[in-house]
């Protein structure tokens, strides 16, 4: 049975003695976007170089649709490259810079030439840079620059991009709205894509599944709701932002189960995110748990307090809009179940 | 950053060369530093010259060729006879010299000129750079057969022969009997065997186109050149080249045994052991190049200059020329070397040119030089 | 990881209400500086370059008073004039041409890759650079002679052996000024390209190749001047047959003292220079696009002979292995050379010994100065010429590294960075003889400098600076002017702004730039010569005067001696190597 799509089977990358990438099997689906995250030297991105043809694998294979491409040089495999800062041409403007990889770039026949304009047009047209061929890309603002480069990774029509980084360069407000656009164009285009990325909103806006990755291995691979309910082990948790860890079975974490709601068992651990409690406005429950404030800060108006729990230790939990509190009082906070994750008490048990 | 976390194993070395690094360009800064302090060529010379300058009066400064050289010692036997300390300005070689002087009239570079040789002696002698005067010297009976024009403006000091020079060995390996004359040269048994330096280039080279002017007469030399150049004649930059690079006796063994030198040259092939040279002078081959003296027009200080022209003259000098410069001495009752006398003899009839001549036609003849052999 | 030598618009732009005012009107100290910074490399410049080129010049146009412009008519109508200025184009042309086809596989080599002994071959092949023509002269006929190691191919005498000595001796410039900047090259450029379906050749030609450019102009333009300034080894190799500009200048000046027309070629020359640096200026400022450059650890790979296990063929190891194979070739014919001088010196007579080498203690019976004094005065005048050399060169490089808002004020930065390399391609006769000519009593002074020691290393340094602002320069443009920024909203003033950032960041490619004014210096003999005084010769002179004595054991002393240069050279230049921190590049 042919496989279709991207295989990748225990790929080894070694550095000298260091070992980047240590045995990762990943496949990816025609038309799916798989987002590799992990922090920085974790391997991703040298995964994402070998499966280019640009790192040497010094165990494993990567196949696509059932051929292995590791007897082919990057520049017959196929696969698109994006890099986080464009790499875009500068002696180029826009449209020589997209129009590089198509097939006519330097034939003189006409015909292909027309054919090469109209595609350039029409991917300048889909990165919402229409006109923009003719200018010099040193006049590019950041977010302009990754569009041209994505125009010029899709215009040949891979059958794999890739992308390293794609957005990391650019400012927050910038990168979430390119996120939400560059996950258009793909879908759109229906391109099989593999991201790299540090930044797990990034990864969860683009990808339909996500792999995290840690010392050359991967931890999980699931679609963005699935790991964010279910990371199976608590270094994928604390990866994603959960901030704290209770032992099913200790007191503290009555409340918890009592807001999931189903039976944990003894060995389970729960996982709190930012917000896994709320402050409480309304009457007084003499059962709620309380928090002793030991700071606020406040994130697109809302004020997140750092609180004590017993039991718990820090955790952060939202306030309304503009609440203020002094270091010191002590708060009830109601539990939000759905930034509570139960992580399995062994991995064995999946 | 996602490229340093492609090579983890980095940066710790990465640190540590920077602070090798560091610690090195200290260290340069520190060597530097010590350097400025102790080394300075300004730092350690400006002090003298300023005294030099102040007391123009009590110094004399000659302007040679850079082939120019005494045994050491010799300068300051002069300093302690005449209280007068020499400077010695050397701004270029014997060609040049006369050039610079000319130039340089107005102004000149010191008191006495030396290395003025008989292919440039009139034009420095025309262009005034050189005033008048009879040294009294006991050798200066001697120069007195070499007065250019019948001028006294230029003092002979020394003398050389530009002779054709062959390999002993080379001849000897090769069992063909060594040429002679300048005719012999043009022969077919001698094709591609010599090696002469460029005429426009190098002073033995003019030298050497002189003594087929003088030997062929004013339009005859012309013909000579030609069968020179059709019997494989080579033309090197300098006497260097053609001496330690294509001569096959000098330094660099190379393929030609007959080359363009001086009659002085034979002594120093005798080889390590050995007792006679393995080269020879052509002695019918020679023209003789006389290297004079004379009192810079505009000297600032002209009767030392005069002092030191007699002292050129001396025996103490005319002793030590063969030595250190490889020529004859104009004195004859200097001494020369032991092997000179045997090894080194002068021509007996060299071929001459009247320097007016040369000063007239050198232009003209160097261009048809260039024009038949250069191409 | 990267920076980027123009501004990137991606970053966030340090402006607004919160950026200091610009400093509306500079404070009279900085008026001082900077004029000052113009002024004393421009009167350096003007005072030992300029005027002796326009008095001996000017004494080639004036007749009696008049200015006389015949002499233009006069040469130009000699079909001589027309041979020689095409021979001078044709020479150089074709050497730059071909040392920058052979130093660009050479810079990547030596520049791109790692290897075991790449640090030894980067200073050998400098050594030409920089030894005095006369032992090169000698080195190569000794080789291409008849009957010497490659008398076979029939090279002696002819232009091919003049292009191969001017390649000889400026490989390394192409190799050091581009490899200066392939090394920091971020290569992740080349590899979107391989990504986009190009091939690695393609990837080179259409990116690589292009951000190189400029890189490429600067050394072609540099090596145009030396090959077309080359005299001695014009003149050794080829003889009069191929005389270039330069040669006839010497022949013209020094043999005919026809100084009507030098005056005519050094215009001739001075036109042909400056119309290389004009095109090489253009070409240079192409350089301020941005280009993404990386630390050289992380451009820099090892160079292994098999193909890295799991690369696949076709992935570029070919043409890398090419690239080495031809550097290879190209550092063995380089070699040569070299190993013959050394093989040499070592031969007394029938047997081989150190006795030339013991021989350098004494005056061989030709000099005024044992060799190893001469030596020491070398060493001597070489630091003074680099401390002027870096003094100068210095502040022209600050001054042109600066980029005024106006164009006018573009321009003459720009006109200063030209003028200030145009020493190289005037003729060192022209040189030495306007000394001769204008540095008696210099403005009204009295102090005859012409015969003073102290000319010596001003004129090596007038050479030697134009090394120094090539190498400092790019460091200093590469300084991203928020650094500026940000040292000035921490309170420091414009004067601690130059020291703290610039200096500081420029202090890294000062030990490049010290080595190659060292260098210069060292093996400087064009207008050393006119003015070197015999009781302190320096080295290049000594061989010189030992080479052109009869006798095997001069000879083989000025052999050794020329050895002692060479390896000198060589360690210096090896030492500067080891000073340059990372990422401080030169460009020269």
């Amino acid at each position: 049975m042919v496989s279709r799509g991207l295989d990748v089977r225990r790929a080894v990358v070694r550095y000298g003695p260091t070992t980047a990438v240590d045995g990762v099997t990943l496949h990816v689906a025609p038309g799916e976007v798989v987002a590799l995250l992990g922090p920085s030297g974790c391997g991703k991105s040298s995964l994402l170089r070998a499966v280019a043809g640009l790192e040497p694998l010094a165990g494993g294979s990567v196949a696509f649709d059932g051929v292995g491409v590791d007897r082919i040089p990057v520049h017959r495999r196929g696969f698109g490259l994006m890099f986080q800062d464009g790499q875009l041409f500068a002696h180029r403007d826009v449209a020589g810079n997209v129009a590089y990889g198509l097939p006519a770039t330097g034939v003189r026949r006409s015909s292909s030439r027309r054919a090469d304009i109209a595609r350039v047009d029409e991917l300048l047209d889909l990165v919402g840079l229409a006109g923009y061929g003719p200018r010099p890309v040193a006049t590019l603002s950041g977010g302009e620059r990754q569009r041209v480069a994505l125009a010029r990774a899709l215009a040949p029509t891979p059958r794999l991009l890739l992308l390293d980084e794609p957005l990391s360069a650019l400012d927050r407000a910038l990168r979430e709205r390119l996120a939400v656009d560059l996950r258009a164009v793909l879908v759109a285009t229906g391109t099989t894509a593999v991201l790299v990325t540090h930044d797990q909103d990034e990864a969860f806006a683009v990808a339909d599944r996500v792999a995290v990755m840690r010392a050359g291995r991967l931890l999980q691979v699931d679609a963005p709701a699935d790991l964010w309910r279910r990371p199976r082990s608590r270094e994928v948790a604390e990866f994603l932002g959960y901030e704290a860890f209770v032992a099913a079975s200790s007191r503290a974490a009555d409340p918890l189960t009592a807001a999931l709601a189903r039976d944990l068992r003894d060995d389970d651990v729960v996982a709190l995110a930012e917000g896994a409690f709320v402050v409480r406005t309304g009457g007084g429950d003499p059962d709620a748990v309380k928090g002793e404030v030991r700071g606020v800060t406040s994130r697109r108006g809302r004020s997140e307090v750092r609180v004590d729990v017993d039991g718990i230790g820090t955790v952060t939990a939202l306030a309304p809009v503009g609440a203020r509190f002094d270091a010191g009082t002590v708060l009830p906070l109601v539990v939000d179940p759905d930034a509570l994750a139960v992580l399995p008490g062994s991995d064995v048990h999946d | 950053m996602a490229s340093t976390s492609s090579h983890p194993g980095r940066s710790p070395r990465s640190a540590r060369t920077r602070s090798a690094r560091t610690r090195m360009t200290a260290a340069a800064a520190a060597a530097l530093g010590l350097a400025l302090a102790g080394c300075s060529a300004i730092g350690t010379s400006s002090a003298s010259d300023g005294d030099a300058t102040s007391t123009s009066s009590g110094t004399v400064t000659l302007v040679a060729h850079d082939s120019f050289g005494l045994s050491d010692g010799i300068l300051d036997d002069f300093t302690k006879e005449t209280g007068l300390k020499v400077e010695v300005v050397q701004p270029g070689d014997a060609g040049t010299l006369v050039n610079q002087l000319v130039l340089t009239k107005d102004a000149p570079l010191g008191d006495l000129a030396y290395g003025i040789d008989n292919s440039f002696a009139s034009r420095a002698i025309d262009e005034g750079v050189v005033v008048p005067y009879t040294s009294s010297a006991p050798a200066a009976k001697d120069a007195a057969q070499y007065a250019v024009g019948g001028s006294d403006a230029l003092t002979a000091v020394d003398l050389g022969d530009v002779c054709i020079n062959t390999d002993h060995t080379w001849f000897t390996e090769h069992g063909l009997a060594e040429p002679s004359t300048l005719d012999d040269l043009t022969k077919p048994e001698y094709k591609d065997l010599l090696v002469v330096p460029n005429a426009v280039t190098s002073s033995p080279g003019l030298a050497f186109l002189l003594a087929t002017v003088g030997a062929f007469g004013e339009d005859g030399w012309q013909d000579y050149w030609t069968k020179l150049k059709a019997n494989g004649l080579k033309v090197a930059d300098g006497w260097t080249e053609a001496y330690d690079t294509d001569f096959s006796g000098g330094g660099g063994n190379g393929p030609r045994p007959i080359v363009l030198s001086y009659a002085s040259s034979p002594p120093f092939t005798v080889p390590e052991g050995g007792t006679e040279p393995t080269t020879g002078a052509l002695l019918d081959t020679c023209f003789r190049q006389v290297e004079y003296a004379g009192v810079l027009a505009g000297a600032k200080n002209p009767e030392g200059a005069q002092k030191l022209l007699d002292f050129l003259l001396s025996d103490e000098v005319q002793d030590d020329i063969p030595g250190t410069m490889y020529m004859y001495p104009v004195s004859s009752t200097a001494t020369l070397p032991d092997d000179w006398a045997t090894w080194a003899p002068l021509a007996t009839k060299p071929f001459s040119v009247a320097p007016d001549e040369i000063t007239t036609n050198r232009e003209a003849w160097l261009a048809d030089w260039s024009e038949i052999v250069i191409g | 990881m990267s920076t980027a030598t123009a501004t990137r618009p991606d970053l966030p732009v340090t402006g607004g209400p919160g950026r200091v005012a610009r400093p509306s009107r500079p404070s009279a100290g900085q008026v001082l500086f900077w004029s000052a910074a113009v002024a004393v490399p421009l009167l350096f410049l003007g005072v030992f370059f300029a005027w002796p080129v326009v008095v001996m010049v000017g004494r080639g146009f004036v007749t009696d008073g008049h200015l006389d412009l015949s002499a233009f008519a006069e040469v130009f109508s000699r079909p001589r004039t027309w041979r020689i200025v095409g021979l001078t184009l044709a020479q150089a042309s074709i050497a730059t041409a071909l040392s920058v086809l052979l130093g660009l596989p050479g810079a990547y080599v030596l520049h791109r890759r790692r290897f075991r002994g790449r640090s030894v071959v980067r200073a050998l092949v400098t050594v030409p650079f920089v030894l005095p023509t006369v032992v090169v002269g000698v080195a190569f006929r000794s080789l291409l002679v008849d009957g010497g190691p490659l008398g076979f191919l029939h090279l002696d005498g002819t232009f091919a052996a003049i292009v191969s000595a001017l390649v000889f001796f400026n490989y390394a410039v192409v190799v050091r000024a581009v490899g200066g900047l392939w090394e920091r090259l971020d290569p992740r450029a080349a590899q979107a390209a391989r990504a986009l379906g190009a091939s690695p050749w393609r990837a080179f030609r259409t990116v690589t190749l292009p951000a190189l450019t400029p890189a490429i102009a600067s050394a072609a333009s540099l090596t145009f001047l030396f090959c077309a300034t080359a005299f001695g080894t014009v003149l050794v190799l080829g003889g009069l047959q191929f005389g270039t500009i330069e040669t006839e200048i010497w022949i013209q000046t020094t043999q005919f003292l026809d100084l009507r027309a030098a005056a005519v070629l050094s215009v001739v020359q001075l036109v042909v220079v400056a119309g290389v640096l004009v095109v090489a200026g253009r070409a240079r400022s192409r350089q301020e696009r941005a280009l993404a450059l990386g630390a050289p650890s992380q451009t820099v790979r090892a160079l292994t002979l098999r193909r890295p296990a799991g690369r696949p063929r076709g992935d570029g190891h070919a043409p890398a292995l090419a690239a080495a194979a031809v550097t290879a070739v190209v550092v063995a014919l380089l070699a040569l050379p070299l190993v013959n001088l050394v093989v040499r010196s070592l031969r007394v007579g029938d047997r081989w010994g150190l006795d030339h080498y013991t021989a350098l203690g004494t005056t061989g019976g030709a000099l005024t100065v044992t060799v190893w004094q001469a030596t020491l005065n070398s060493l001597r005048v070489a630091v003074d010429a680099t401390v002027l050399a870096l003094v100068v060169g210095g502040l022209v490089a600050l001054v042109v590294s600066r980029r005024p808002r106006r164009t006018a004020g573009r321009r003459a930065v720009a006109g200063l960075d030209a003028l200030f390399m145009l020493p190289l391609g005037v003729s060192a006769v022209t040189v030495g003889f306007g000394f001769l000519l204008s540095m008696h009593h210099p403005f009204g002074l009295d102090v005859d400098l012409r015969t003073s020691p102290v000319l010596v290393p001003i004129a090596q340094a007038v050479v030697a600076v134009p090394l120094v602002v090539r190498t400092v320069l790019p460091v200093l443009r590469a300084i991203d002017p928020r650094l500026r920024e940000a040292a000035a909203t921490l309170g420091a003033g414009p004067g601690r702004v130059l020291r703290t950032v610039d200096l500081t960041i420029a202090a890294r490619s000062v030990g490049l730039a010290v080595g190659f004014a060292f260098a210069a210096s060292l093996g400087e003999f064009g207008a050393t010569s006119f003015l070197a005084r015999p009781d302190r010769p320096t080295l290049p002179v000594v061989i010189f005067r030992l080479i052109g004595r009869p006798g095997a054991d001069t000879y083989g002393m000025a052999l050794a001696a020329s050895v002692v240069l060479a390896v000198l050279t060589a360690g210096i230049v090896a030492a500067c190597e080891r000073l340059r921190a990372a990422g401080a590049g030169g460009e020269w």
